[in-house]
């Protein structure tokens, strides 16, 4: 069964006590001690007035504790008599409800607009087949005159150049003659 | 623990209710703060927001340490805020002794000396020693509140620890 520090009970249990304090120190000083063996370890420093020399060392670090458990806040504080974080939840709902309103009413804008142009994809293809040429005879007079009057321009063509040629001869004389 | 928060609570009732924990809440605050000013506001900030937050945290298990995590949270985002280091306030809020001027000032003086050990150990090792021998929170407590895995809080309360004792042992040679 483990030895407990129970206070100081006589001279002559104060070896016993030394031994038990030492045990305790050892273990506190490893993390091994338990709340109830910090408390004694705490009784002992705190409330014995001849301390051991070989742990008077220790009895400042035992002193600062106690001081500093009785450290309190001096500042009387309250709490507001309103609750702000409903309002400040209420501020962000009601934002929350105009972005989402705003964003409702330019979909349902856009929709709109989308619905007044005329869809693209109703157009009707054109039927070629209906202007195909279905007589030989007009066939081949068509083709005759798209020939002639591919003739026609080539002809325009060709006088043309000879025109131009002929100035060109022209200007070649009078510049051979000076 | 018995700090509770019910949805239907006043406002009279809920400052009785906090009243359990309100000075655990800015001891710790304190220790991390290192200033009392500073460490009231986190107080002020945390105890708001438990008042505002009462109906969700209703439900909440072990309210303390749940508290105790949030004033760590806080107290963290001011220390990154603060552009300046503060020096040690930390013993202002130290009760006075009733002993002779001279007794005091060295008495003082060896407290001064003890928060400067409990300055220089790393933020985690500070809090789990505070949290641990000052308010006397079991490790699962402990973890919860720093939001560490348990072997961490052990490690961290080890190392802590042994730096204490050499720096004890180094004050009286």
């Amino acid at each position: 069964m483990p030895q407990t520090f129970n206070g100081f009970a006589g001279e002559k249990n104060s070896m016993m006590d030394n031994k038990i304090i030492d045990q305790l120190l050892k273990k506190y000083f490893q993390g091994e001690t338990n709340l109830e063996e910090e408390k004694q370890l705490r009784q002992y420093f705190t409330d014995i007035k001849q301390i051991d020399a070989a742990f008077k060392s220790y009895a400042p670090w035992f002193e600062y504790i106690k001081e500093n458990q009785h450290v309190v806040s001096s500042k009387t504080i309250t709490m507001p008599k309103h609750d702000v974080v409903t309002i400040h939840q209420k501020k962000h709902s009601y934002r929350w409800v105009i972005a989402m309103a705003a964003a409702v009413t330019l979909l349902l804008i856009a929709t709109f607009m989308l619905q007044q142009q005329p869809p693209k994809s109703n157009e009707v293809a054109i039927d070629w087949s209906k202007y195909e040429l279905q007589d030989d005879a007009e066939a081949s007079a068509q083709i005759v005159a798209a020939l002639k009057l591919l003739a026609e321009k080539l002809n325009g063509g060709t006088s043309k150049v000879a025109t131009e040629l002929d100035k060109i001869s022209k200007i070649s004389t009078i510049l051979n003659q000076e | 623990m018995s700090f509770r928060l019910r949805d239907e609570m006043t406002r009279t009732e809920f400052e009785h209710s906090i009243a359990s924990i309100k000075d655990k809440l800015f001891r710790f605050a304190l220790k991390m703060m290192n200033n009392i000013e500073e460490a009231e506001d986190v107080l002020q900030e945390v105890l708001l927001k438990l008042w505002l937050q009462r109906k969700q945290l209703s439900e909440v298990k072990n309210l303390e340490a749940w508290s105790m995590h949030m004033t760590k949270n806080h107290a963290i985002d001011k220390l990154r805020c603060r552009k300046y280091e503060e020096g040690i306030d930390v013993l202002m809020a130290l009760p006075t002794k009733d002993a002779n001027p001279e007794d005091d000032l060295q008495h003082r003086d060896m407290m001064a000396y003890i928060e400067n050990i409990m300055q220089q150990l790393p933020e985690k090792q500070r809090m789990v020693i505070h949290l641990r021998d000052i308010e006397a929170y079991s490790y699962e407590e402990i973890a919860q509140i720093l939001d560490l895995p348990l072997n961490q809080v052990k490690v961290n309360l080890f190392r802590a620890r042994t730096f204490l004792r050499t720096q004890l042992g180094s004050s009286m040679k």
